[in-house]
């Protein structure tokens, strides 16, 4: 919970890191800061960032924001985006390149958020991704993937905060030293936590009753010690299973 | 007019989080009409008058029976006085020679048509006593009432000293008919020529509204003086004046000519080079008779140092033309529109130099439509540029100013609901520290702004629907605003170079904005807010922000109502 409230924190320093970039003549499309704020229903947006240090973020206030063209897409490196949603029926895809941070906060129902990940290199760029969901019938999906080094390199973290009921959370993560965190207030939750690699770090926390399930898969690819850890903290009322990984 | 508003380039400095609450009105410039402002005399210029002039003379011929002017009190040193009488084909001939010491009258009244006066008088005064040169005072007066008539004047100096010769020179011409005009009759043309030092003036009037006179010629020209001043009015259609002075200092011309009809057809053409302190101005179509004289054509041709062209044309279908170089210049052109229909007023308009000043104001109505084409190079120079189409005219304006620390305006009006095209400018402004300014008020308005340099700012406001508003700026460190309040506004903008300042504010649904910025350091806003009716209501407008390439540039698109569309691309 501690890194989702750093995210209004963060929201606050985004603002005065857009208003006032430092110019520097560069040749890159590097250091850009882009930010939409919609209020009203039936919007679409989306931000294209290209070169390194971008940073993008996106307020929508309404509902069904989004539903067809709602994006953040950032190529480069080091990039930062965040999102605050407010409203019903809104959908959100963000996508990002190698050691870039996500926060991203959603008040209301029936909202889909998607963040995709890659870290292109090593642990030494590793990607953050932190979504807070607050509501009835919501979606979060955060998959951080390693490419270049197969499942190597790592150093990830993602962490999904979802309160309220019926919400589905999907964690997905490749490469090592990753730590993911599903966090679950409310009855009739579910969440779905996959990790590849090695060193790995899943904790699913869940408050509430009817809970339907969750799913924690972790696949040791290492052949000698794979340093794994699962913790799952379930209160009142649990109806879970546990899948342990192949190579713990 | 609606308040617009508009969200101050402070706002940028809490780009994170916009306060609405700072919001300013839009630099909208005054609509006014020009006004003409006396130039104050100069005290090192003595301004001599004569005691009695040929305007005075003249009066005295108006107010006696023909023939009955002999009585001067012997106050001339030279005396000439001829009176003839003639009918239709009076063909009289009359020349008088002067070469006066002190004070020459020459005097020529004729009447019946056909007839000749000339009379050329020549300053030869000498020094008197005290060494000083005496006070030479020519009077020429031609009166001829028929058609026909033919009247040259020539007054020239004689010896002179600079600054010890104080001349007092003076023609009148009075032309015009007992019969009201009518097609193919008058024919008068009238010529007068000085060179003299100070206060010489002609005045030539060529028939009156009572009198009728019609296509008539008048030419006029003074040379190398001072205080001087020639007057040509005419009345009734299809007359031409030229004027001129060269290398004269405070004097003035001034051009009046009173149109009758659909087709006045009068033309004014003045002349001014080398000179200081000049004024020149045509009235066309509305003087003192207050008649409605049409397709008239004025042209101002001025060098030289503070001076003044003025021209004032009523009603529609006139031409305008203005060419001023120098220093501390005006120009200032009026023309109205709104009795025939379906006649448009052009005005052409050049001026170089350094503060020097602009202003053409035109009003069109109905079908009218107003053409105003203006340059201004040079610095510190301001331009405005004032139309009115009215309900249903059309107004189109095409300016460049280059140069340093200018000011450009340009306001544009139309009453007409959802007449496309109305207002039309096409804007162009170079060099650095510029202003550049348009409004336009009404719907389907089009600009088209160009600016280049640095340092410069660029304002674009429009009221109303369906107005199209596209601004190219180059350079660094310039600010471009885009303000459009209504609905299925577009806006486009692109601003290359670094460190700009891009803005677009739209208030009211379905509008369009796009804000390209290229090199880096830019910031790109956009306001889609609908503020005036609250953020609900209305939506569906689309913003583009596109600052490809680049580094450190920041985009802000704020939305309010539905189904709209923000895109940022970096």
């Amino acid at each position: 919970m501690t890194s989702i409230k750093r995210t209004f924190v963060k929201t606050v320093m985004l603002a005065f890191a857009l208003a006032g970039p430092a110019f520097a003549p560069a040749f890159a499309q590097d250091g850009n800061g882009a930010e939409i704020l919609q209020s009203g229903n039936d919007n679409k947006t989306s931000v294209t960032q290209k070169g390194d240090r971008n940073e993008a973020s996106v307020s929508l206030y309404g509902n069904s924001n989004g539903q067809t063209d709602g994006t953040i897409t950032q190529e480069g490196d080091g990039a930062y985006a965040e999102i605050y949603i407010e409203g019903d029926d809104n959908n959100f895809t963000v996508q990002q390149d190698t050691a870039s941070a996500f926060y991203g906060a959603v008040y209301g129902d029936a909202n889909t958020l998607t963040v995709d990940q890659v870290n292109a290199y090593s642990e030494a760029y590793q990607n953050y991704g932190a979504a807070l969901q607050t509501g009835y019938g919501n979606t979060a999906t955060l998959e951080q993937q390693v490419e270049a080094y197969g499942e190597s390199g790592g150093l990830n973290q993602a962490f999904i905060t979802q309160n309220g009921n019926d919400n589905t959370a999907l964690l997905e993560q490749t490469g090592t030293d990753n730590i993911a965190e599903i966090s679950q207030d409310g009855n009739g939750n579910s969440g779905t936590l996959i990790q590849n690699g090695v060193g790995l770090s899943a904790a699913l926390n869940q408050v509430g009753n009817n809970l339907p399930g969750y799913t924690i898969t972790q696949d040791c690819i290492a052949s000698a010690a794979c340093n794994q850890d699962i913790t799952v903290n379930q209160t009142n009322a649990a109806s879970g299973f546990l899948v342990p990984s192949a190579g713990s | 007019m609606r308040t617009k508003l508009l969200l101050s380039a402070a706002v940028a400095a809490a780009l994170g989080a916009p306060a609405f609450a700072d919001v300013t009105p839009p630099p909208v410039p005054e609509k006014n009409p020009p006004v003409f402002e006396p130039h104050e005399a100069d005290p090192e210029k003595p301004e001599v008058k004569p005691d009695l002039t040929a305007e005075d003379i003249s009066n005295l011929f108006n107010n006696k029976e023909d023939g009955a002017f002999d009585e001067t009190d012997g106050r001339f040193n030279q005396e000439a006085i001829i009176f003839q009488e003639g009918g239709e084909e009076g063909r009289n001939r009359a020349s008088i020679d002067q070469e006066a010491s002190t004070e020459g009258l020459a005097s020529v009244e004729q009447r019946g048509s056909n007839n000749r006066a000339s009379v050329r008088q020549t300053n030869t005064g000498g020094p008197g006593s005290d060494g000083q040169f005496v006070n030479p005072a020519n009077i020429a007066v031609v009166d001829q009432n028929g058609n026909g008539n033919t009247a040259r004047v020539r007054q020239f100096d004689g010896p002179t000293l600079a600054g010890s010769v104080t001349e007092a020179n003076s023609v009148a011409i009075h032309q015009y008919s007992d019969a009201s005009g009518s097609a193919g009759t008058d024919v008068n043309r009238a010529e007068a020529e000085q060179n003299g030092s100070f206060n010489v003036s002609v005045q030539i009037t060529q028939g009156t509204a009572e009198e009728g006179g019609q296509n008539n010629e008048a030419w006029a020209l003074q040379s190398g003086s001072g205080n001087s001043d020639i007057d040509i009015a005419q009345n009734f259609d299809g007359n031409y004046a030229e004027a001129a002075q060269l290398d004269t200092w405070r004097s003035s011309i001034k051009i009046e000519q009173n149109g009758f009809g659909i087709d006045a057809d009068n033309s004014a053409v003045v002349t001014q080079q080398y000179g200081e302190g000049l004024e020149a101005h045509i009235v066309q179509g509305g003087g003192s008779a207050g008649t409605a004289g049409i397709d008239n054509n004025a042209a101002i041709l001025q060098t030289g140092v503070d001076n003044v062209t003025a021209i004032s044309q009523v009603f529609d279908g006139n031409t305008a033309t203005a060419d001023q170089s120098g220093a501390a210049n005006d120009i200032a052109i009026q023309q109205g529109s709104g009795f025939f229909v379906e006649n448009a007023n052009t005005a052409d308009v050049v001026q170089s130099g350094w503060g020097n000043e602009i202003d053409v104001y035109q009003t069109a109505d109905g079908s009218d439509a107003n053409f105003a084409t203006v340059a201004q190079s040079g610095e510190s120079n301001e331009l405005i540029v004032n139309q009115d189409a009215g309900d249903g005219g059309q107004n189109f304006t095409d300016v460049s100013q280059t140069g340093f620390f200018n000011d450009l305006a340009v306001i544009q009006v139309n009453d007409g609901a959802g007449s496309a095209g109305a207002n039309n400018a096409s804007v162009s402004q170079s060099g650095n520290e510029n202003d550049l300014n348009v409004s336009q008020d009404g719907s389907g308005n089009n600009v088209l702004a160009d600016q280049s340099g640095w340092g410069n700012t660029l304002a674009i406001a429009q009221v109303g629907d369906s107005n199209f508003a596209g601004a190219d700026q180059s350079g660094e460190y310039n600010e471009l605003t885009i303000v459009q309040d209504g609905e299925f506004n577009v806006a486009w903008a692109t601003q290359s170079g670094a460190l700009n300042e891009g803005y677009i504010e739209q208030d009211g649904a379905s509008n369009n904005a796009e804000l390209t910025q290229t090199t880096y350091g830019n910031r790109a806003h956009i306001f889609q807010t609908n503020y005036e009716t609250g953020y609900v209501a209305d939506g569906t407008n689309v913003a583009n922000v596109s600052q490809t390439y680049n580094s450190n540039q920041s985009a802000l698109v704020v939305q309010y109502g539905a189904a709209n569309t923000a895109n940022i691309s970096q």
